[in-house]
């Protein structure tokens, strides 16, 4: 386990990083889209074209690289199943484990 | 709007090649044989001998639908963007699932050396069933069936193979693929479609159906027996090529199985799409991993 801790410390910074960027970039209100939602039956069809046709801003395409680094860091898992021979079960679930749980509480939350 | 300069259809125009490079590199970590000795050199039809083959073939599949996404983003055009945002949510959905898929046989194989999976299941599992013995071929997915079902789901999704095309009638409202491309353009896309369809077949195969050893009968049996009988040059080319076609017949039944798949369901929608990835394949893959580990610790109690 002690071998292992740099790689488990890099691997929390990092989630930790990316997650507080991610919270930031959602948590941050919505300005392109009109207050008024898609009620009103003469205006849907020209807003619905703007809210598609809208800028797609720094911060759009700061997300979806975020997305692309967490996909990144599924491949530490890969090295980490690859020691199971050598590290054993507690340290493959000590990754698993908290993940698992993660995505389950966030199907419960329905964020998924 | 993000402005790239003269980067950006410099980026469009190169895509299709990329995507299609990407494919075929894949293609030269996958072994289509076992090893043969002539004489004092050995022979087997590898490209490149990679000991992290796997992971190679796989990030090349990633790569091949991430330089779409790069090319859509990069394209100027608003609705285009927004279908790359779109391709981006499909790859990583499915992303995250395919790596997961994966290591439950990485768990048990402990390698990533593509020939050294399959070499590992080329031998007999003896099952006691109420005191009778049972041959079964020791394949990845008699291990394992859920991972290969979530794999090959997955690998589908990931490479936006028919039914999980959900990008295609996005890029017919933008003008289509064949309007936005040039020919040549749009025939690699089309390409690159046929050989990642090909590649997951071929991973499928050596991951869970043993790759290019016959059931029952390992490579070691049938090159002594084919040695024997006619001679070590001959003997061993023909264990060569009874391997390769072996190997070409499991890789046509898996295309065949995606074939029946891709006409069976009707294209599946965007969302539907990401709730199957993220709220099926991931946890079931998750699952299955976590299951694994103990059941292999289980296992290396009881038999240590």
């Amino acid at each position: 386990m002690v071998d292992h801790l740099g790689v488990l410390i890099l691997l929390l910074a990092v989630i930790a990083v990316t997650t507080l960027w991610l919270g930031v970039l959602v948590a941050r209100p919505r300005t392109d889209v009109p207050a008024g939602g898609a009620g009103g039956g003469e205006s849907k069809e020209p807003q619905a074209e703007s809210v598609a046709r809208a800028p797609v801003s720094l911060a759009f395409l700061g997300t979806l690289l975020l997305f692309v680094i967490w996909q990144a860091l599924a491949l530490l898992l890969v090295f980490w199943a690859l020691a199971f021979a050598h590290v054993g079960f507690a340290v493959v679930a000590s990754l698993l484990l908290p993940v698992l749980v993660g995505v389950g509480y966030a199907l419960r939350r329905g964020v998924l | 709007m993000v402005s790239l300069g003269r980067t950006g259809p410099l980026l469009v125009r190169a895509s299709p090649i990329w995507a299609v490079s990407a494919v075929f590199l894949a293609f030269a970590v996958i072994p289509w044989t076992g090893e043969y000795l002539f004489g004092d050199s050995s022979l087997s039809v590898l490209p490149a001998r990679l000991d992290w083959g796997l992971l190679f073939a796989v990030m090349m599949l990633s790569l091949s639908g991430l330089v779409r996404v790069l090319a859509d983003v990069s394209s100027g055009d608003p609705a285009v963007v927004v279908t790359g945002g779109r391709r981006a949510a499909r790859l990583v959905a499915s992303g995250m699932a395919l790596w997961l898929a994966l290591l439950p046989m990485l768990l048990i194989f402990q390698t990533l050396w593509l020939s050294g999976m399959v070499a590992q299941q080329d031998s007999v599992l003896w099952l006691k069933v109420s005191g009778l013995s049972i041959a079964l071929p020791a394949w990845g997915i008699l291990f394992n069936p859920p991972a290969a079902l979530v794999f090959l789901l997955a690998a589908m999704a990931h490479s936006g193979l028919s039914p999980f095309t959900v990008n295609a009638p996005e890029e017919e409202l933008a003008g289509g693929r064949i309007a936005r491309e040039p020919a040549t353009g749009s025939a690699s896309l089309a390409l690159a479609d046929g050989l990642k369809s090909l590649l997951i077949a071929a991973l499928v195969s050596l991951l869970f159906f043993g790759g290019w050893s016959l059931p029952w009968l390992p490579q070691s049996v049938l090159e002594a027996f084919l040695v024997s009988h006619l001679g070590s040059g001959l003997g061993s080319v023909l264990c060569l090529m009874v391997q390769f076609t072996v190997f070409a017949l499991k890789v046509a039944i898996v295309l065949r199985v995606q074939r029946v798949l891709a006409r069976a369901l009707s294209r599946v929608r965007f969302e539907p799409m990401l709730n199957l990835c993220w709220k099926l394949l991931l946890p079931a893959a998750l699952i299955d991993s976590l299951s694994t580990a103990l059941i292999l610790r289980w296992l290396a109690g009881n038999l240590a």
